[in-house]
């Protein structure tokens, strides 16, 4: 699992994590079943407050990609397969608004739309 | 291991192959085979059951001249077996590794000793009746022992000088980090379910022997029992280490929590992406110990280096090492 943060960022330090996670989960840095780092050990790891990571690894349980259990901590749910070809969209997606000069405010803003 | 090392000096890779295979698989398969010959050629002068085992009373195991046959015969083949296995990547300059040059005299002292001390065992039960006044072997194996010291450091001087120059670093492209940016890499390696049947299958035999042992009225089962079982409980808790690097500096830790090693930035000295064979460079599995060189050795390939401001080494192969190295180059850039 390889995670990123940048605290001078707009993007809150949680949501910056959680994107981090789940990019491991999708790149197959971390695989089914796997148990992530106790959240108070990330937290000292990165130099940020247990709470933040907690609310990442909560992110990530309501999007289906983790499984928390009282005790054993969280653990890589087994749905990454769908998350996978959605990566694999999602690259050819901004390959093709590269390709047409379209601005990543601009793209995101179409998904937004799209998905009303 | 690319074209261009594989293809590197052919010449001193026969050489260093052949001379290998000669010390760890040919001497020692002919010492063993000897020795069986030799034994089968007493068999008409012996008892029909000979002692095959002592304990301070004297003889307290007895068996066919057959089994001692098949015991100096099967270890033999079976550790000279694993070797030549071991024997596949050599180092670049074409000579062997240094542990490669230990297991393949080991391999050659083992069979000296056990075709030695095996046959003398035998040798002094010609003509008894009764082998259950045999003499103890001790003095055979002692001499086996000794005579295959002597084989062994001849055989040191046949092989090539071993390779001491550490294995060359790969590339890694590095990570382009922001002036405020955190990064850290965590990765967990696991034994592969191989290792851990075998070292399981390991227990079982010593835990099964130790208990034929004890229902043969040995008094030695809890002093062989307890130790078992400390051994195992430690080889089971260093059967799935989770690796973490960043601005900290590495942590390596079983996933019992201990054993750990824990490197604090400051004192990471470098950090080198490289290529692991276990049993070339260190002999095997688990946590290993070779030339100042300390190994988390659970699987072959691409591996984390460490070396520390101490001067010594921390080798540890995990799944995707090449980002664990890119992260901790830029953490130590800082």
């Amino acid at each position: 699992m390889l995670i990123r943060i940048d605290p001078t960022l707009s993007t809150p330090l949680f949501e910056q994590l959680a994107a981090g996670i789940r990019a491991s989960v999708i790149d197959g840095r971390l695989t089914v079943g796997e148990r992530l780092l106790p959240a108070r050990e990330l937290a000292g790891a990165l130099d940020i407050n247990v709470h933040t990571v907690l609310r990442a690894y909560q992110i990530l349980r309501e999007e289906g990609l983790l499984d928390m259990r009282p005790g054993r901590g969280a653990i890589v749910a087994g749905r990454i397969g769908q998350h996978a070809a959605l990566a694999g969209a999602i690259h050819d997606l901004v390959d093709e608004a590269k390709l047409r000069n379209v601005s990543e405010s601009a793209l995101l803003s179409l998904i937004r739309e799209a998905y009303k | 291991m690319n074209d261009s090392t594989q293809h590197a000096n052919p010449e001193q890779r026969a050489v260093t192959r052949s001379r290998l295979l000669l010390v760890a698989v040919v001497l020692p398969l002919a010492v063993a085979v000897a020795s069986a010959l030799i034994i089968i050629s007493w068999i008409p002068t012996l008892p029909a059951v000979i002692g095959i085992h002592w304990g301070s009373e004297g003889v307290n195991g007895f068996g066919s001249p057959w089994e001692l046959v098949a015991t100096v015969l099967g270890t033999v083949s079976l550790f000279s077996g694993v070797m030549a296995f071991s024997f596949a990547d050599l180092a670049e300059s074409g000579r062997p590794r240094p542990t490669q040059k230990a297991l393949a005299v080991t391999a050659l002292w083992l069979s000296v000793l056990l075709g030695v001390g095996i046959a003398g065992s035998v040798a002094t039960q010609r003509g008894l009746s009764d082998a259950s006044t045999a003499p103890d072997p001790l003095p055979w194996l002692l001499l086996g022992a000794l005579l295959g010291l002597v084989a062994a450091a001849a055989a040191w001087f046949l092989l090539p000088r071993a390779d001491r120059t550490p294995p060359s670093a790969i590339d890694v492209e590095p990570l382009e980090v922001g002036p405020s940016e955190r990064v850290f890499w965590t990765g967990t390696v696991s034994a592969a379910r191989g290792v851990l049947l075998l070292i399981l299958a390991v227990f079982a035999l010593g835990i099964g022997g130790a208990v034929a042992a004890a229902l043969g009225g040995e008094e030695v089962l809890v002093l062989v029992l307890l130790p078992l079982f400390v051994v195992l409980a430690l080889a089971l808790t260093a059967v799935r280490w989770r690796v973490s690097v960043g601005q900290h500096g590495v942590n390596v830790v079983s996933v019992a929590g201990w054993p750990a090693i824990r490197i604090p930035l400051s004192e990471v000295a470098d950090v080198r992406l490289i290529t692991v064979n276990p049993v070339g460079d260190f002999g095997g599995w688990g946590w290993r110990w070779s030339g100042g060189r300390t190994g988390i050795i659970l699987q072959a390939g691409p591996a984390i280096e460490v070396t520390r401001s101490n001067g010594k080494v921390l080798v540890v192969p995990v799944d995707d090492a090449e980002t664990a190295v890119a992260v901790l180059q830029v953490a130590r850039a800082r």
